[in-house]
């Protein structure tokens, strides 16, 4: 669907994310979490491709996606000059989003900005009474976002940080282990975002305690909707010449069984 | 004196290598996939025509990531031709592509004159397809590719052959990376092409700062969009000085005023490739804007425009 959205909010988190709350009830009421839009938020002509972006938070209800992004280009740049009142454009909702399980318990493994399509996760997972374990990484505390929110959906949230402040900065999977191994509790799914190595990490953790790891994925996009093939990743494919192929992060993903990709 | 000209009387129509356009505007191959994606968006049944993904005999897995980079006004892409192979374009892609009206372009590519050959052979048997364009000209792969379209003699023995395998109209797709694009034009019309299509993608490349290391894993890419505009407004004009069949243009067609600039200098019809990735309906925003151009301008027939640059 290609339609427009109205900016209600243009919100200034204290770290170097900002959060726009964007105005759109169709795509709010048929998104899904995982999924994602291509937003053009701007009207300048050297900028010439729409880009990509989790959604955060979906309020069908409100008619509302919220979308946490971090300032990292110019088109970042100008979504961050973009004030309530005007009009943007999407395309959405896009790819396949997260199938979460119908009982037993989720975590989620985020590092960054990463964590931005985890929350739709959590909420979602949360309201259909799943248990969700959230394990949140960065550079330093004030770069992991929302942890207010997560702290809401999430029977527990874990944070760790580079700088030592939090849980010394081991790993999210080596944490993860710890609440399996220590604590008892069984995971069923595990969805992760935003570090190459956090899902490697799970690979091994899958058979030896019973999970299935799933990693969504990011890659420039042109299109959005799987008609370009610009923006695909590394597969296995069994029963192929080659043994893998690539598939097509927006529409075939972004979310992949992690044992699925190379890397 | 401009006439005053009823919207519902202008004519879009325009003939194309023996082929009738409702309206002369198509997708550009390769950025509108096989069409899937696109049919929820809008009614592909308004097309001028159907212009699918590059074909090859053989399945092509395409080339590893990225594939994909922005650059000012423009987009740098290595696909590799990523595309399901002839037998599996027959059987699952075709039949779709059949329930759609306008003519439908099936563009090829082979490794060999021989590929090229079979391809043209075997898709006039298959039904449903109007006409071929043939792709000698992308910059992305290793095999044939571009290096038919930069020898004239190698593009005209590649017409040849595919003339000789099939009764459809045959369009030649032409590259920008030459010195002299006029001599191919006249070599492949020689060679006995109906039509030819210009500009495929300029080759460039890009470098992230940051690994030091190119933006695409191929290394090269090729430039689409805004930024390839006047390079590929150039191509045409001269090019229709060169020869007498008709030109489809492309490149860099981002609204209908672009289009109109392409018409005036000398395209018969347009294709419309990186803004449809951009603005996924701006394909029949183009063609509005070019029945509200005549309506302005006070004309009746859009084939008024053709070549029309007054120089
Ligand atoms: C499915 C998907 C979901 C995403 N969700 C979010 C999100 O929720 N929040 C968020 O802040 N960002 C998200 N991104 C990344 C976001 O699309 C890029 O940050 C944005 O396109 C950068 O645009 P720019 O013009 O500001 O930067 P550019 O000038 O285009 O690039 C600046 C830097 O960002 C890198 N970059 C560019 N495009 C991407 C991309 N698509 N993915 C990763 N890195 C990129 C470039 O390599 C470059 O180093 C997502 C990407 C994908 C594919
Ligand atoms: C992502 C992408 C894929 C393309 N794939 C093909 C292709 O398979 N075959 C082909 O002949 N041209 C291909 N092209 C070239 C376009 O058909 C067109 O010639 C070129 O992009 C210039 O037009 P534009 O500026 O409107 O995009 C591709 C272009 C892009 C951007
Ligand atoms: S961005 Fe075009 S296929 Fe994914």
């Amino acid at each position: 669907m290609y339609v427009k959205g109205k900016i209600i909010e243009q919100r200034k988190l204290r770290s170097e994310y900002n959060i726009l709350i964007i105005e759109q009830a169709e795509i709010a009421r048929k998104a899904r979490p995982g999924q994602f839009i291509m937003l053009q938020a701007w009207e300048r002509g050297d900028i010439v491709l729409p880009r990509p972006f989790s959604l955060y938070r979906i309020l069908p209800a409100k008619g509302q996606l919220h979308i946490l992004y971090k300032i990292r280009g110019k088109a970042t740049l100008e979504m961050s000059r973009r004030i309530p009142g005007e009009e943007v454009k999407l395309i959405g909702p896009l790819g396949n989003g997260a199938d979460l399980p119908e009982t037993g318990n989720i975590a989620l493994l985020g590092r960054g900005i990463g964590a931005a399509p985890l929350m739709a996760i959590a909420e979602t997972a949360y309201n259909r009474g799943l248990v969700v374990y959230t394990f949140l990484s960065a550079r330093k505390r004030e770069l992991i976002p929302g942890v207010v929110d997560f702290t809401r959906y999430s029977s527990k949230v874990v944070l760790s940080t580079d700088d030592g402040e939090e849980n010394e900065g081991r790993l999210l999977t080596v944490l993860l282990e710890e609440l399996i191994t220590k604590e008892g509790i069984k995971i069923k799914t595990v969805f992760t975002c935003g570090s190459k190595r956090l899902a490697q990490g799970l690979l091994p953790m899958e058979t030896k305690y019973n999970f299935r790891a799933y990693v969504l994925l990011e890659e420039v996009m042109a299109c959005g909707i799987g008609s370009c093939k610009g923006c695909v990743c590394k597969v296995r494919t069994p029963g192929t010449p080659e043994g893998h192929a690539y598939k097509r992060v927006c529409k075939d993903g972004p979310v992949f069984p992690a044992s699925e990709v190379i890397w | 004196m401009k006439q005053t000209v009823n919207r519902s009387r202008v004519n879009l129509e325009v003939q194309l290598a023996g082929l009738t356009l409702q309206n002369p505007v198509m997708p550009a191959s390769g950025t509108f996939g096989f069409g899937e994606e696109y049919a929820p968006l809008f009614d592909l049944n308004r097309l001028g025509a159907i212009v699918v993904k590059t074909i090859t005999l053989q399945p092509l897995i395409g080339n590893p990531p990225p594939r994909l980079m922005e650059t000012p006004c423009g987009v740098l892409n290595s696909i590799g031709l990523q595309n399901p192979g002839l037998e599996v374009f027959i059987r699952e892609k075709l039949p779709y592509l059949r329930r759609f009206s306008p003519p439908l372009i099936v563009n090829i590519a082979g490794r060999t004159i021989d590929e090229y050959a079979e391809l043209a052979e075997r898709l006039s048997a298959a039904g449903g397809v109007a006409a071929l364009e043939v792709n000698i000209s992308c910059p992305n792969v290793k095999e044939g590719g571009i290096v038919f379209g930069t020898v004239p003699d190698m593009a005209a023995r590649v017409t040849a052959a595919v003339k000789s395998q099939t009764h459809l109209p045959v369009i030649v797709k032409l590259t920008p990376n030459v010195t002299d694009i006029t001599a191919i034009a006249r070599a492949v019309e020689e060679a006995g092409a109906d039509a030819l299509s210009l500009i495929n993608t300029v080759r460039g490349m890009a470098i992230d700062i940051k690994t030091r290391r190119p933006a695409l894993a191929n290394i090269v890419g090729g430039l689409s969009g805004p930024a390839i505009k006047p390079v590929a407004l150039y191509a045409v004009w001269q090019v229709a000085q060169a020869v007498k069949i008709p030109l489809i243009g492309m490149g860099g067609i981002m609204t209908s005023r672009d289009a109109v600039e392409f018409l005036l200098a000398g395209a018969t019809a347009v294709a419309v490739g990186t803004a449809g990735l951009v603005n996924p309906t701006a394909i029949i925003e183009i063609i509005a804007g070019l029945e509200d151009y005549l309506v302005e301008q006070g004309l009746n027939d859009i084939r008024e425009l053709i070549g029309a640059v007054q120089i």
